[in-house]
């Protein structure tokens, strides 16, 4: 298909309306330097409910891959995930809300022969306790990866019902971990109620350079009560490279070791103590290769944040 | 915001087609030979085209919606219920109870029907043919919504005296719903089945007026 209305996507923008980054990042770094190149280990934090540690930067596959059954564009994404773990990436997450994203995964994770290192975190996203068990049974057998390591309670949904699962099989050493979600800026007073009386060992909202809700209340309470904070949208979908299209990177951002615009807005979420990782997603190996930079290098302060903050909310 | 890509949207179209060929033809065929009898208006071409486009509808809300788009599309199953339903409907209504009488006049309302019947079943292809599409990634009457919808508005514009509301909702419905899709996809063949609801609208308006 050629044929095209709109055609905006990431790559365009940031090709199109970056001629000044490029030029920039041109003489910061080497040609086809990975993004990662860094000799700082790559950032960990804590889950505080055992003190695992895992990397700050992981991977969502919202739309990303759901790719169906066709077998080229299943070999692309096991690219995607081959770069993610070369990176030092380890926690995955999806839901069976994605379509074939779980499945794929599970396919992706044959091909590239079970990587040691991957944390699986999927969602339970159904009504009744009997649809949600059958879910989850559903979801261990798409990952192909003998377990998972995570179950979120997608949006919420029929939340009492799963939580009552999830701790059973928590029990039996079915899962190490189980959560609830929510996304932008939708049932936040449900979700603190659900923190306030339940003990999740993570949370996942959005949060991002523009959407900041969760500054107020939700990060506070997950610190307060020890749960893991898992960010998703954290480039708004897309939104803010179309927001920054056209502006170059600011000078003093490769003082934090950002050598794009990806990693300014990953790094101004991971740079929160409370954050344990953020989830963007990407299908292209490229653009995995930069989110992980994220991971790696100087992060920035609380002075610098705030610049941060003023710099793209101003543009 | 859909959960999946315009590259997946025509991948899924490639496996669908070629696991289903060369049902596309034989839908095509039928639905050139019910055209036919409604255009020498014989006395049965509404019960043929009823049943037509029930089992065009049908196919398409389980073979496509059910067990082909819900792989990448959460809501493909609500959409496959809703195309059965459609079917029943024709099937009910026109197949059975012999109530969708069809005639072409020369007239707005049946050039615009004849053209949307067309568009459904050789422009549709065409359209995409244009845009880039390759024979495995395009949609055919019978087997795909889009050119299922169009064909079905073009011969509900032909139903006399006046177009039969409730036949007309779902593929009213769907045809929003198909634009809206196409546009957020830039999938150009699709949005023209905007056009196709919002023409039958008008002409339908139009005649009840009269």
């Amino acid at each position: 298909m050629k044929g095209s209305l709109k055609g905006l996507t990431r790559r365009r923008i940031l090709v199109g309306g970056g001629v000044a980054l490029a030029g920039v990042y041109a003489r910061m770094l080497p040609a086809f330097a990975p993004a990662f190149a860094y000799d700082t280990p790559i950032l960990t934090r804590t889950i505080p409910s055992t003190g695992e540690q895992v990397p700050a930067v992981g991977m969502g596959s919202w739309i990303t891959f759901n790719v169906g059954a066709n077998e080229t564009l299943r070999a692309a994404r096991a690219e995607v995930l081959r770069a993610f773990f070369e990176a030092g990436g380890a926690l995955v997450d999806s839901s069976p809300m994605y379509g074939s994203s779980e499945e794929v995964i599970g396919w992706c994770l044959e091909h590239l022969g079970h990587p040691p290192r991957l944390f699986s975190a999927t969602k339970v996203w159904t009504l009744t306790q009997f649809m949600g068990r059958r879910q989850m049974t559903a979801s261990e057998e798409q990952w192909r990866s003998g377990g998972l390591d995570l179950i979120q309670i997608h949006n919420l949904v029929d939340w009492e019902a799963h939580l009552e699962t999830l701790r059973e099989w928590k029990g039996e050493g079915r899962i190490r971990y189980l959560g609830a979600t929510t996304s932008h800026g939708r049932r936040h007073s449900e979700m603190i109620e659900v923190m306030r009386g339940n003990d999740l060992d993570t949370v996942q909202f959005t949060y991002n350079i523009l959407d900041r809700e969760a500054e107020s209340r939700l990060l506070p309470l997950a610190a307060d009560r020890g749960m893991a904070v898992i960010v998703n949208r954290p480039f708004r979908r897309g939104k803010l490279f179309e927001h920054v299209a056209g502006h170059p990177l600011p000078e003093w951002a490769y003082e934090i070791d950002c050598a794009n615009w990806a990693q300014f807005f990953l790094k101004f979420i991971l740079s929160h103590p409370t954050v344990t990782c953020a989830i963007p997603a990407t299908s292209k190996v490229a653009h995995m290769r930069e989110n992980m930079g994220a991971a790696y290098g100087r992060m920035p302060d609380r002075d610098l944040r705030a610049r941060m903050v003023n710099c793209v909310e101003g543009l | 915001m859909l959960p999946y890509t315009r590259d997946v949207y025509f991948a899924l179209f490639e496996t669908y087609n070629a696991a289903i060929w060369p049902a596309q033809i034989a839908a095509i065929a039928l639905a050139v030979l019910a055209v036919l009898l409604v255009l020498r208006t014989r006395p049965y071409g509404g019960r043929v085209a009823a049943a037509v486009i029930a089992a065009a509808w049908g196919w398409t809300g389980i073979a496509f919606h059910w067990l082909t788009f819900s792989t990448v599309n959460y809501l493909a199953p609500a959409f496959a219920v809703l195309f059965v339903v459609a079917a029943l409907l024709f099937a009910w209504t026109g197949m059975i109870r012999g109530k969708l009488d069809l005639r072409f006049e020369r007239s707005v309302r049946g050039w615009s029907g004849l053209g949307l019947v067309a568009a459904g079943l050789f422009g549709y292809v065409l359209f995409g043919w244009l845009a880039g599409s390759e024979w495995p990634q395009m949609a055919f009457f019978g087997v795909a919504p889009g050119p299922t919808v169009v064909f079905t508005l073009g011969i509900l514009a032909l139903a006399h005296p006046r177009v039969p509301w409730h036949l007309a909702v779902i593929p009213l419905v769907w045809a929003l719903t198909g634009a809206l899709i196409g546009w957020t996809l830039d999938i150009l063949q699709d949005v023209v089945l905007l056009g196709g609801g919002v023409v039958l609208f008008v002409l339908a308006l139009a005649r009840r007026r009269n």
